[in-house]
């Protein structure tokens, strides 16, 4: 499709743009900056209108972007998750007040490309959607500017990033001089129709591997993350835990589905030795933290090993199905778990645990809804983490032999969640059964409350109700265009 | 060989041919010689300088192969403008002799030489192996020529590439909205407090 026919696909981004830019032009006219974070929430929303989750596919741009129900999904995704970062961010502490209205607006461009990540179909536009995001992420990590802590962490994150994002452009490089063509489908009926060397593609496949395991967290490309996390101000924290996550996935998946099928065995078998690896090691490093953000930050690397393992199955119903759901249900708990640091690091400034000794006493309801999450992200049987784990599981047993790991990866999820049972189970250990050192009172902002809500009350919903979304899942499961 | 030397066309070629390996030898040269030197001097500037030599043999390439404009942009941006910036960079860095006599690593040297030498090979399977085996675009060197290079790219930017081009200038606006958060000093500039 050319320019002019594809602008009507691209509504919702158009929406995010402009938005964007008004907020900040805006931003010099308003001083109550929270209306700008309401404002925000707003163009997010709007941005939902436009969008058709039952989407028959286009490519747009001359196959530059695809529209599929795939990047629909996760398009409606990101609104999800961007519009909570900037409701938990309103009552947030530590943001200097004067710029919020430059920390909205970015958050704004950062949906917008993370919407373009979802859809990007030719490798130019995944370098530099991934850019664009990546930017704005070094940016948002380091707004804590009078915190030495929140600069070294950008500084950290943005060195590695750099240098992922340098080697899978360097891997493209290759790609387009044997392919001669940078977007996905041509790439695709060249390997299909070829005989291409796979010692040598597997080279360029490990190069894009990296860039794009540096967005989801794995394991070797995992040393950002626990320094970052903990140096971002929290609700970026858990931008980065859950919506930066959850495009890389939705790009690795798309990446690897469209553009490698003919080496379907050498990748697939990679990424589940990784998937079994990155999970492994998130959980046994997570055990010995003491600082709950470092904490959250391995059990995120932990959480993407478990997501890595649909991916690594590919091309099944299930896995596809498995890799949504997880994405789904781990949005709303780990966002969740965020809402408790932010709410409790506003008044104790702290995120070590000792600090939460005691906190079922000083303040129950708190502590019930962490818990709640903490269950939820062990995946214990009625919570909705645990259909998210189920389906992974179920995915990996149903491929059977596809993958020469399969099993394996099936026993390494059931090994690991005891695991990660020990070091969540810490946590709720100490909230409920060590006696608090002060009861002063924890401060809870109305906006983090009204979040605190909507998280617990799907997370709830969705362990008793799960049929509808599933069968929404279901329905775009048939989403990802392939040629 | 008759005195004197008039050059019919076939010796024309020939010369021309000769002409252009030994610009390309030369050209070659120093990117090699720049790169080494960025890669294996001490100090960051005569590092940059190294870069600079290279990117400008580089451009040296594209004007062999037929495409000024690039050839220009190559001059003006990256040994220009981007060099300029790195060398800002290394003086704002403030670098001290003890800073520069601190010894590499002997590890990071092993891994990276032996990482290097596994590309080396990569590199030499692939154009053993035939590059650029696929598809060839629909602009060939002879259509090229005759529209004219310049005017070929802009085509091909804003029709084909227009919506990545949009989006570059949207990186952009990111970069200068963060440049500026990050860049100001002074929190309260004239403020209240």
């Amino acid at each position: 499709m050319n320019v002019i026919q594809s602008f009507p696909y691209i509504y919702p981004e158009l929406i995010l743009v402009a938005g964007g830019l008004l907020l900040v032009l805006l931003d010099l006219f308003i001083s109550n900056k929270r209306l700008l974070g309401y404002g925000a929430i707003a163009v997010l929303l709007l941005s939902l209108l436009p969008m058709n989750p039952y989407t028959h596919g286009a490519e747009i741009f001359n196959g530059m972007l695809i529209i599929d129900r795939f990047s629909c999904f996760f398009k409606i995704f990101t609104v999800l998750v961007m519009s909570l970062i900037i409701l938990i961010s309103q009552d947030y502490k530590s943001l200097m007040e004067k710029y919020r209205g430059e920390y909205y607006s970015l958050l704004v461009f950062l949906a917008f490309g993370m919407m373009l990540m979802a859809s990007a179909a030719n490798l130019l536009m995944l370098q530099l959607s991934i850019e664009l995001v990546s930017l704005t992420s070094y940016l948002l990590v380091a707004f804590n500017k009078k915190d030495a802590r929140s600069s070294e962490a950008a500084l950290k994150y943005y060195l590695v990033g750099v240098i992922a994002s340098s080697i899978m452009l360097y891997g493209m490089t290759y790609l387009y001089g044997l392919t001669g063509s940078l977007s996905f489908h041509d790439i695709f009926s060249y390997f299909r129709d070829g005989t291409a060397d796979s010692v040598v593609i597997l080279v360029f496949m490990l190069m894009i591997m990296a860039g794009l395991g540096f967005k989801i967290a794995m394991v070797p490309f995992h040393w950002w993350v626990p320094d970052a996390y903990e140096g971002a101000p929290t609700p970026i924290t858990a931008f980065l835990s859950v919506g930066s996550k959850a495009v890389g996935f939705a790009v690795l998946y798309r990446t690897f589905m469209m553009v490698f099928p003919a080496f379907y065995s050498d990748w697939s078998s990679l990424l589940g030795v990784l998937a079994i690896v990155t999970m492994t090691l998130g959980n046994i490093v997570a055990v010995s933290q003491h600082n709950l953000k470092r904490l959250l930050a391995y059990s995120s690397i932990a959480h993407a090993g478990y997501i890595l393992v649909g991916v690594a199955i590919g091309y099944t119903n299930w896995a596809q199905e498995a890799i949504l759901t997880y994405l789904l249900t781990y949005y709303l708990m780990n966002l969740g778990a965020f809402i408790i640091l932010i709410i409790v690091s506003n008044t104790l400034n702290s995120d070590e645990l000792e600090d939460y000794s005691g906190l079922a006493q000083r303040a129950p309801g708190l502590a019930a809804c962490f818990a709640l999450f903490l269950l939820s992200l062990t995946g214990v049987p009625p919570l909705a983490g645990f259909f998210g784990k189920y389906y992974i599981f179920a995915a990996a047993i149903e491929a059977g032999n596809s993958n020469p790991f399969s099993y394996w990866m099936a026993v390494a999820i059931a090994i690991n969640s005891v695991i990660a049972a020990y070091y969540y189970f810490r946590v709720i250990r100490q909230m409920y059964l060590v006696e608090p050192e002060d009861m002063g009172v924890i401060r809870q902002p109305l906006t983090l409350k009204l979040a605190l809500g909507l998280m617990v009350f799907f997370t709830v919903t969705l362990s008793l109700y799960l049929s509808p979304v599933a069968e929404f899942i279901r329905q775009t499961s048939s989403m990802l265009t392939w040629y | 060989m008759n005195f004197p030397f008039i050059p019919d066309e076939e010796d024309r070629i020939m010369i021309e041919g000769y002409m252009e390996q030994i610009a390309f030898l030369i050209l070659a040269l120093f990117a090699v010689v720049g790169g080494l030197i960025t890669v294996t001097h001490r100090h960051p500037i005569y590092c940059a300088l190294g870069l600079i030599l290279c990117f400008l043999s580089i451009s040296g390439f594209y004007a062999m192969l037929g495409a000024p404009f690039l050839a220009a942009v190559q001059v003006i941006i990256y040994a220009g403008s981007i060099m300029t910036l790195f060398v800002f960079v290394i003086m704002l860095m403030d670098l001290t002799r003890e800073d520069l006599k601190m010894p590499p690593s002997k590890f990071s040297t092993v891994v990276a030489s032996f990482l290097g030498f596994v590309l080396l090979l990569e590199m030499l399977m692939i154009i053993g192996g035939g590059f650029l085996t696929g598809k060839m675009g629909s602009w060939t060197p002879e259509k090229v020529d005759s529209v004219g290079h310049t005017r070929v790219l802009a085509q091909v930017l804003f029709t084909e590439y227009l919506y990545p081009f949009e989006i570059i200038s949207f990186v952009l606006v990111v970069a200068l909205v963060g440049a500026i958060l990050l860049g100001k000093k002074k929190l309260h500039l004239g403020g209240k407090e």
